[in-house]
């Protein structure tokens, strides 16, 4: 794939579903200033992301899992390799689930849950067997879309919009602010550590890469900071207590008696931007598997990996909603940040430690 | 149904990954390996989603891999834990 694609993949990765699931639990835990916790929590994402640069420079043509087992040995890599795989089953999982969730509490409430679980990831794993170079064109076009009813949905709702509901700005302190940037660090930010396994995809790397990189997760940032605050302008701190706020702030659409309750295209949106991510995921979740079982290509193991997901997805909330949600919201970011940033920090460290020791020419070879 | 759904994902994909097999030529036993690891896997979340067992699942070794410690920061933000 090309420079531009990687960074419309990066942008879809971050921006796919967490412009509908983000807002909602953002709101109800940093309140009013919940749009502040997104610049916080990107900072953080940006930092990954240019170490995961530095590194696919470094030790160019290579996976994280490649460069992991360079630089901290094999055993290590498988560890630390099989925490990243686990890590990402449970991504997979969630996102799908969440379309389940979604479905089943507004638009499709008497289809049970494993259809949209099973068929979901169906698809995604038939899209990660046509290959990166298929869905990297393709995303693009498609997130297109998503972006483009959202923002149909902001601009029509304006009629609702009260700024005095973006005030007051810290009335609990800033613990809630900090509980906003936990969150989000979490969803989507720590996340992209995946990108460790597809930027090696890049055919020919151009000197911008780093840049376009930069802006996607910048123009990600602004995007869910742009739906965060819509959602706080038309219900105020209630907001969170609205499931999927944008659908509902889409429900409260209604302008000069033709265009109302056009809360379809979130509906859309939602079922399109799980697509992509699943598929990114799945992906990405392949890519780690046959390389710790050092393989460079192997398409055998994209439909059983598709499968455990669809299983772990319906397990899922076989201990009720409350615990899931519970597990989302305080083990997530956690899991996060010990099975994909960690080691990805580790790497990094041991690798500029020698880089340090050895000339810049000896490293490029070595690595 | 979701058992019917499963069991018919489950032997589609294998049949197509036999396929591909004959086609691509054969794996490494690693591969293989790995394979029947997956699909016990799958075999034993179906088992205990669907109550036959009462064992701990994917999530019941990460909440207590993760629980504690994750529920620790969320009090400590003032959130419920």
């Amino acid at each position: 794939m090309t420079s531009n694609q990687a960074a419309w993949l990066l942008f879809v990765f971050l921006t796919s579903s967490s412009i509908i699931n983000i807002p909602a639990p953002l709101i109800s835990y940093a309140g009013n200033i919940a749009w502040l916790s997104l610049p916080i929590a990107a900072t953080f994402g940006l930092a990954l992301l240019l170490l995961l640069l530095k590194l696919a420079r470094q030790y160019a043509g290579k996976n994280l899992i490649e460069y992991s087992q360079a630089t901290i040995g094999f055993t290590a890599t498988m560890v630390l390799g099989l925490a990243f795989l686990y890590y990402q089953v449970h991504m997979a999982s969630t996102i799908v689930l969440d379309v389940a969730m979604f479905m089943r509490s507004s638009m499709m409430r008497n289809t049970p849950s494993y259809w949209f679980i099973f068929l979901l990831l169906t698809v995604a794993a038939i899209t990660v067997r046509a290959g990166i170079d298929k869905f990297a064109g393709m995303f693009p076009v498609i997130m297109v879309s998503v972006v483009g009813f959202t923002s149909l949905i902001v601009l029509m709702s304006i009629n609702n919009y009260d700024v005095g509901n973006l005030l007051p700005l810290m009335p609990d302190g800033v613990k809630p602010l900090l509980h906003g940037v936990y969150f989000t660090m979490g969803v989507p930010y720590i996340e992209l550590t995946l990108f460790g396994m597809l930027l090696p995809f890049i055919g020919n790397p151009d000197g911008k890469l780093g840049r376009k990189m930069t802006l996607s997760l910048i123009c990600n940032m602004l995007v869910l900071m742009l739906v965060t605050i819509v959602s706080l302008l038309v219900f105020g701190p209630i907001a969170g207590d609205r499931k999927y706020s944008m659908f509902e702030v889409a429900r409260t659409v209604e302008v000069a008696d033709v265009f109302q309750r056009i809360e379809a295209l979130m509906g859309y949106a939602v079922i399109a931007a799980a697509f992509m991510k699943t598929t990114i995921v799945l992906f990405s979740a392949h890519q780690t598997l046959i390389h710790l079982l050092v393989r460079k290509e192997d398409k055998m193991l994209i439909y059983p990996l598709a499968a455990l997901m669809a299983i772990v997805s319906y397990s899922s909330l076989r201990d009720g909603e409350a615990h899931w949600i519970q597990l989302i919201t305080s083990v997530h970011p956690l899991w996060g940040l010990t099975s994909a940033a960690a080691p990805l920090l580790l790497v990094g460290l041991i690798a500029w430690l020698r880089g340090k020791k050895k000339p810049p020419s000896a490293d490029q070879q070595g690595g | 149904m979701p058992i019917a759904i499963a069991a018919v994902w489950l032997i589609v994909m294998i049949m197509l990954d036999l396929w591909d097999g004959l086609r691509e030529g054969p794996r490494p036993t690693r591969v293989k390996a790995v394979y029947v690891i997956l699909l016990t896997m799958i075999l034993y979340q179906a088992v205990i989603t669907f109550g036959r067992l009462h064992w701990p699942g994917f999530y019941e070794l990460a909440y207590a891999i993760f629980g504690p410690i994750g529920g620790a920061i969320v009090r400590a933000l003032g959130g419920k834990g």
